[in-house]
């Protein structure tokens, strides 16, 4: 059932935390059993077990509590990436100053000091993303400053009863798979940030004051640095930043060799260097991240097996109550049954489905004149023929039947369509009540169930176990069948 | 989806009235909510349906009809008419068209008619009722439906069973499908059975009841982790729980001790409410049930030196109160004085000591303080009682109910602690127990993996569940 629920068990990330935080709160300080209104809602709400599962946290009395305390967090988690995003602009406005301190700048060297650390990052953050789970690790640098931020400032800052379970449904919202794209985007923006914070930087300087830009080497082959530019220029030409050098204007820009002509030149390639290995892969994740991230919040996967929601689901996955089929049945009118006048004979016995096998048993001060048992259909035909035609009319008939018996309308009609013959009172008889005990059936109801019966058959009941005859139960018995103690 | 859905099995649940019909339908529906039901004669007087789905897709529908009541005065009725005898269906539906009949017998027409339109019955008796003729005559009078018919057979648990003179009796009126199935007891494996036993008498839904058997069974193990994952969180919040104390106030001491006490005890009472809330254990369910709890808690207090000797729970150094826990606290405290510590060993009683090999533990000497946790003998009781409560779950209802494996039982009693919770015993961060200082816990892995060594303890007993039980 719960399993199954799968494609409907998506929620927003606003229910989604909601849900959780109530969850961590009851997995620790028990559930509120009172809540029936909101499990009614819950249930009614319909849906997936995720739905309903968030619909009814959303209507338990902490949940305005918690709302509001979960927009504190989403303040705090928006001023934490602007912060960090200060952060990148700063390092990166530094990062282009350091490497143009002197007015001679090696091309290649200012190059590498602008994009080495952010692309090792990157390469950290491709594999970190690859080869671990959502829940370890955020796969980044920023990411995890701003969860650390979001777990040690949160707690200070919210009001709410649940203030500690909202920080780690907030935590946990992280560690899923979309909360990791929502950290990924602010760790590539930080270094969009540090890249455009650079290029701003080097293009004023580049603008205000004359640098020289060159390359050199000492160890390798002056083709192999032509080979080497060549291919760092392939794709910012590829888009259409600088022109495709030639190895000519390669060899002119060599230390020492460079003339004014191509300082500009080379401060443009830079530029682009900076731009397309530096700004623009981290420009591409972070929308690529964003929008991942902004789809999976949209529906984020509520983990419906865990014990704190598992446990919920007999009282909100209950289906719709049983479908009824048919009118109730009518109820037979009772009869009212009297002695004749001369009605002196004994009383006759019956015996119906009892579980004792020695029968009659004697019981003080009453005889009758045992007819027979009526267990099966025959025997009861028997019966029903026996009991019409008595000279001296009886005084009652007795109908001993077991507590052990559920009272059933076979019975019913039997005992009916007896008294109707022997046309006289009809004294049911309920012995065997002690054998119930063991039964675990509570003697009060199968009384009441056979004193329907009786109302029904126009008789009279009277409680007595043969094997324990209670003495006041025996004087009912003796009244209503008309002997006098 | 593409897949093609499996036909609908439509399911009649019939028999004498009172023979614990709706407590059956509850059982396979899992949900104690359905109809209302008592030992009362005729509580169900309408024929009631519900729907046992899988992703909102019906497979089987259960109807819950009302007792047969006097079907020897059908059977009168039947023999009494003229023509053709070998059509049941036809016969049955002669009666079904007579108004006045109808009339008369209102609980059988409708049971009669409910028969003609469903795909499988299954026959519900009371085991401790004799075979009287009226039951034979009931079954009769189903049989002339021309329905395949499982019997099943009701309260077979207790001592006033007749399983062996019904099962005679019912093998002479040609049914040859019965099983036992206490309707009380909730037993995933004789629910099992009962499906497996109607797939073999309906080829047709064999994939239908193949479907359920499988939702089912991984209803269950979700279930199960989700217990399991529900314990190991209680022990681990109480093996890095911790508190504070000067070791030189007697009074600051006592009220720390208590403190974690009644902590430890909230803690344990929110697992068992867990574990009693996924298995569907309503308050309603005592009374037929012999779990080991008394009105959903646990009778004996946690940190009595009794309940662990119940328990069989070796209490190596600290056997009772007093001076084994005396004993205990000396090593744990090192360099204090042997005085001293005895002394706080007295006053602790049993089921708290000092933490030993804590990294505050020299700057808390230094201050004279010390951390109190729960101890190793209490943990391994805590764990044991809930697994235990676990197992009473699983198989509710049973008369008797199969012990844990022993090779649980020598788990919980092995020489280390298992050591997802040794490690929790150093990591107070991650116990929900502890004065939260805003930070948030991070002990979910250990949490997975002791419950995942939890279930591995489980498993020889969910093997057992497995094989088929004989039957008698």
């Amino acid at each position: 059932m719960l399993s199954s629920l799968v494609s409907s068990s998506r929620i927003p990330a606003s229910d989604w935390l909601l849900a959780e935080t109530v969850r961590l709160h009851e997995e620790h300080s028990g559930r509120h059993r009172d809540d029936q209104t909101a499990n009614t809602l819950g249930r009614d709400a319909g849906g997936g077990f995720a739905r309903r599962l968030a619909r009814r946290a959303a209507a338990l009395p902490a949940a305005a509590a918690v709302r509001s305390d979960l927009q504190r967090l989403r303040r705090l988690l928006i001023r934490l990436a602007v912060m960090v995003l200060v952060i990148g602009a700063l390092a990166g406005a530094l990062a282009a100053i350091a490497s143009t301190t002197e007015r001679e700048i090696d091309v290649l060297l200012a190059a590498a000091s602008l994009l080495l650390l952010p692309s090792f990052m990157l390469l950290m953050w491709a594999t970190l993303m690859l080869v671990t789970r959502p829940a370890r690790a955020s796969a980044s640098l920023s990411g995890g400053l701003v969860g650390l931020g979001l777990r040690r400032l949160g707690p200070r800052l919210l009001e709410g009863p649940l203030a500690g379970e909202t920080v780690s449904a907030m935590a946990g919202l992280l560690a899923t798979g979309p909360g990791r794209w929502l950290l990924a985007t602010i760790a590539h923006a930080f270094w969009v940030v540090y890249s455009l914070a650079a290029l701003l930087v080097l293009t004023i300087l580049f603008s205000a004051a004359q640098y020289d830009l060159s390359w050199g080497t000492t160890l390798l082959s002056e083709q192999a640095m032509v080979d080497l530019i060549s291919g760092l220029a392939w794709f910012p030409a590829v888009l259409g930043l600088v022109e495709p050098p030639t190895a000519d204007w390669i060899l002119a820009g060599r230390r020492g060799v460079a003339a004014d002509a191509v300082r500009a030149e080379w401060a443009r390639f830079l530029l682009a260097l900076v731009a397309v290995y530096g700004l623009l892969p981290r420009l591409l994740l972070a929308l690529l991240s964003g929008v991942l991230g902004r789809m999976g919040l949209r529906r984020m996967d509520l983990d419906t097996a865990q014990p704190g929601y598992l446990r919920l689901a007999g009282t909100l996955l209950d289906e719709e109550d049983a479908l009824i089929h048919g009118d109730a049945p009518p109820l037979a009118p009772a009869v009212e049954r009297r002695r004749q006048a001369n009605a002196d004979g004994p009383p006759l016995l019956v015996g119906v489905e009892l579980e004792r096998r020695e029968w009659p048993v004697a019981l003080p001060g009453l005889a009758w004149q045992a007819l027979g048992r009526a267990d099966s259909r025959s025997q009861r035909r028997q019966l029903l023929a026996a009991v019409e035609g008595f000279v001296v009319p009886p005084s009652a008939l007795i109908a001993q039947c077991s507590a052990l018996r559920t009272p059933d309308e076979g019975t019913g009609r039997f005992l009916a369509a007896l008294a109707d013959r022997a046309d006289t009172v009809l004294v049911v008889w309920l012995d065997e009540i002690d054998r119930l005990a063991s039964r675990e059936v509570p003697a009060r109801e199968r009384i009441a169930d056979w004193l329907q019966l009786t109302g029904r058959v126009g008789g009279r009941l009277v409680v007595l176990d043969a094997d324990r005859p209670d003495s006041s139960a025996l004087a009912e018995l003796l009244d209503l069948v008309g002997v006098e103690p | 989806m593409s897949r093609r859905q499996p036909p609908v099995l439509r399911l009649a649940v019939v028999g004498h009235t009172n023979a614990g019909k709706t407590s059956l339908i509850r059982t396979l529906l899992h949900r104690r909510d359905f109809g209302d039901i008592g030992n009362r004669s005729g509580t169900t007087r309408q024929v009631a349906s519900a729907a046992l789905s899988v992703d909102g897709q019906t497979l089987i529908t259960l109807y819950d009809s009302p007792g047969l009541e006097d079907a020897p005065g059908l059977i009168d009725w039947l023999d009494d008419q003229p023509g053709e005898r070998h059509d049941g269906p036809d016969r049955i539906h002669r009666l079904l068209t007579d108004t006045t009949t109808r009339a008369r017998f209102d609980h059988e027409a409708r049971v009669l008619d409910l028969m003609l339109n469903v795909d499988v019955a299954l026959y519900v008796i009371d085991a401790r009722e004799p075979v009287l003729e009226k039951y034979q005559d009931e079954l009769a009078v189903l049989a002339l439906c021309a329905r395949p018919i499982v019997a099943v057979l009701n309260f077979v648990a207790t001592t006033e069973s007749r399983a062996t003179e019904w099962r005679d009796a019912l093998a002479r009126a040609g049914l040859h499908t019965v099983l036992a199935f206490d309707a009380v007891v909730r037993d995933p494996a004789t629910e099992r059975r009962l499906f497996e036993k109607l797939s073999s008498q309906l080829d047709d839904f064999a994939p239908t009841l193949e479907a359920w058997l499988k939702h089912r069974r991984s209803e269950e193990a979700e279930r199960l982790a989700a217990a399991c994952h529900s314990i190991a969180e209680l022990l681990i919040d109480v093996a890095g729980a911790q508190r504070k104390v000067v070791l030189d106030s007697e009074e600051e001491r006592h009220t720390a001790v208590e403190e974690l006490r009644k902590s430890v005890r909230r803690r344990e009472q929110i697992c068992v409410e867990t574990l009693l809330d996924l298995y569907r254990f309503g308050s309603d369910d005592y009374a037929d049930d012999a779990l080991p709890l008394d009105d959903g808690r646990w009778g004996e207090d946690l940190f009595d030196p009794d309940t662990l000797r119940y328990h069989g729970i070796r209490t190596t150094g600290h056997a009772g109160a007093g001076a084994g826990a005396g004993a205990m606290v000396d090593v744990a405290t090192g360099g204090m004085s042997l005085g001293a510590g005895t002394l706080i060993g007295a006053a602790l009683g049993a089921g708290v000591g000092v933490a030993r090999g804590f990294g505050g533990r020299l700057i808390d000497r230094v201050r004279g303080q010390a951390r109190l946790m729960v101890d190793e003998a209490t943990l391994r009781l805590l764990a044991w009682r809930q697994l235990e409560l676990l197992a009473g779950l699983r198989q509710r209802g049973h008369a008797s109910q199969r012990p844990l494996r022993a090779s649980g039982r020598k788990y919980w009693t092995a020489e280390r602690l298992p050591r997802p919770l040794s490690r929790a015993r150093h990591h107070p961060e991650w116990s929900s127990l502890n004065p939260a200082d805003g930070t948030v816990q991070s002990g979910t892995e250990a949490v997975a993996r002791l419950a995942a060594e939890l279930q591995k303890t489980l498993k020889s007993d969910s093997a057992a569940d497995e094989e088929p039980e004989a039957e008698k």
